[in-house]
């Protein structure tokens, strides 16, 4: 007799907020569980000292930066997409022959359920930054020769020192780009190479002078990436 | 006798004195050493760390897959061969600027040319070599 009362009382506040039972509340997970590690808006502190000390990428542009469906998929399997984690100083291991990556010092990202990471993705694709950032367009859909563009990438431009344009194949100290085609949207791939220190003032990527045809054939080559992970 | 002894002794504590303040001195300028590198160190742990190596030996973590070993900084005899005007160009405007290869990135569009005279001279005080001393 005495439970009823509280049935009722439950059945009541569920009716009250449909948000809350049916549809997980998107920013409420981001706020919650992973503002502690990601800036979800611009952060007025852009010194070399706060990007030593953020704990996970900028999520503030995320909208203009992944595609939807990577996120849905990702945020239910993580798997690494730095090599050397964020940053990759806090994660170098010395050793006779050189210095090598601490895998085992590297967490594992948390994981959600597949209603999370839906609600989470598409909050997350709110989340436009600042006007101008990636502008639209920007981006010439070409066909590049994955040989021509990989000659550019890894011989004559030099990213392969610090991105994998192929599984296992290149350097540790960026994030791996060999699905970035499935991960990025193109503008902002175009975007990031044009200027990295438009995404944050001190990261460790080179502004180098590439002319325009260069921008193009390297984000073409780079858009069509859709490499699975080597794990 | 008496007069000698007191001054002896005051010689005594005069050197003393003397002994400690230097060695505070010498702390001191110690200390103002690492502050004066601690920014530019900084600097170097962010953007080259990541070939050149903790160990500034040209072994970073990128380094193994990279078919044009990063320059060991450690190495006197090495870096005592490149002169300070190219050791800030290749920084600026990077390795195909001096001949160099081009896995060596340019870093002027995102250090200001104070900045990498700091890492240049840095460069020099890493391998204790070279042309430091003629600034
Ligand atoms: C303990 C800190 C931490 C928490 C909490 C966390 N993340 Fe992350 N996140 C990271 C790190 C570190 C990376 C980089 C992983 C990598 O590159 O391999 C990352 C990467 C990401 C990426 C890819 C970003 C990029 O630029 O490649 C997304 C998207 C992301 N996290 C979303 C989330 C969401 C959504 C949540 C909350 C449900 C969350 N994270 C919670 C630390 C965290
Ligand atoms: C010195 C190392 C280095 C070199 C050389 C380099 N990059 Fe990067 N790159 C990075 C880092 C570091 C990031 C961003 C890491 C972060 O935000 O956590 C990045 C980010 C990117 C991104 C955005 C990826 C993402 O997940 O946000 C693209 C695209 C990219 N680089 C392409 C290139 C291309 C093309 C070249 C050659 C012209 C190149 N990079 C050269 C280090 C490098
Ligand atoms: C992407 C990897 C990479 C990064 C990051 C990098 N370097 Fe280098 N660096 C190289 C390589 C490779 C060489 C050797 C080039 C050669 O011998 O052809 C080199 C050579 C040099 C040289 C010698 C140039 C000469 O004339 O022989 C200097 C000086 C130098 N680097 C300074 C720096 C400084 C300072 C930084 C950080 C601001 C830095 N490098 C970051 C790869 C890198």
């Amino acid at each position: 007799m005495g439970r009823i009362p509280i049935l009722l009382c439950v059945a009541a506040l569920t009716a009250a907020a449909p948000a809350l039972a049916g549809a997980a509340d998107g920013d409420a997970i981001l706020k919650q569980q992973c503002a502690p590690c990601h800036a979800l808006s611009k952060p007025s502190d852009l010194s070399l000292e706060r990007l030593w000390k953020r704990k996970g990428p900028d999520l503030y542009y995320a909208g203009v930066k992944f595609n939807q469906q990577w996120l849905v998929q990702w945020l239910q399997n993580p798997a690494r997409i730095r090599p050397a984690g964020e940053f990759y100083f806090k994660h170098v291991k010395m050793t006779p022959g050189g210095d090598i990556v601490d895998i085992a010092a590297l967490p594992r990202h948390p994981r959600l359920s597949k209603a999370d990471a839906e609600a989470a993705a598409a909050a997350l694709m709110a989340l436009k930054g600042p006007d101008a950032m990636v502008s639209k367009g920007a981006f010439k859909k070409q066909a590049v020769p994955a040989l021509i563009g990989a000659m550019f990438f890894e011989k004559l431009r030099g990213c392969a020192a610090c991105h994998m344009d192929k599984p296992n194949s290149g350097g540790l100290s960026g994030p791996e780009l060999y699905d970035a085609g499935k991960r990025l949207q193109p503008d902002y791939i175009y975007a990031y190479i044009k200027a990295p220190q438009r995404f944050d003032p001190h990261i460790w990527m080179p502004q180098l002078d590439l002319s325009e045809t260069d921008l193009q054939r390297l984000a073409n080559y780079l858009a069509a990436r859709q490499d699975a992970a080597a794990k | 006798m008496v007069t000698q002894y007191i001054r002896k002794v005051g010689l005594f504590v005069l050197s003393a004195s003397l002994l400690v303040a230097g060695l505070q001195i010498g702390a001191r300028a110690r200390a103002d050493d690492d502050a004066k590198w601690a920014a530019t160190e900084k600097l170097y742990n962010t953007y080259c760390v990541q070939c050149h190596g903790m160990n500034r030996n040209g072994k970073g973590i990128n380094a193994k897959s990279m078919p044009v070993q990063p320059r060991d900084h450690s190495d006197p005899k090495g870096m005592g061969a490149i002169p300070d005007s190219e050791i800030v160009k290749a920084i600026t405007y990077g390795g195909l600027s001096v001949n160099k290869s081009v896995l060596m990135p340019a870093w002027g569009k995102v250090l200001s040319a104070q900045q990498i005279q700091d890492l240049a001279a840095y460069i020099r005080h890493v391998c204790q070599c070279g042309a430091e001393a003629k600034h």
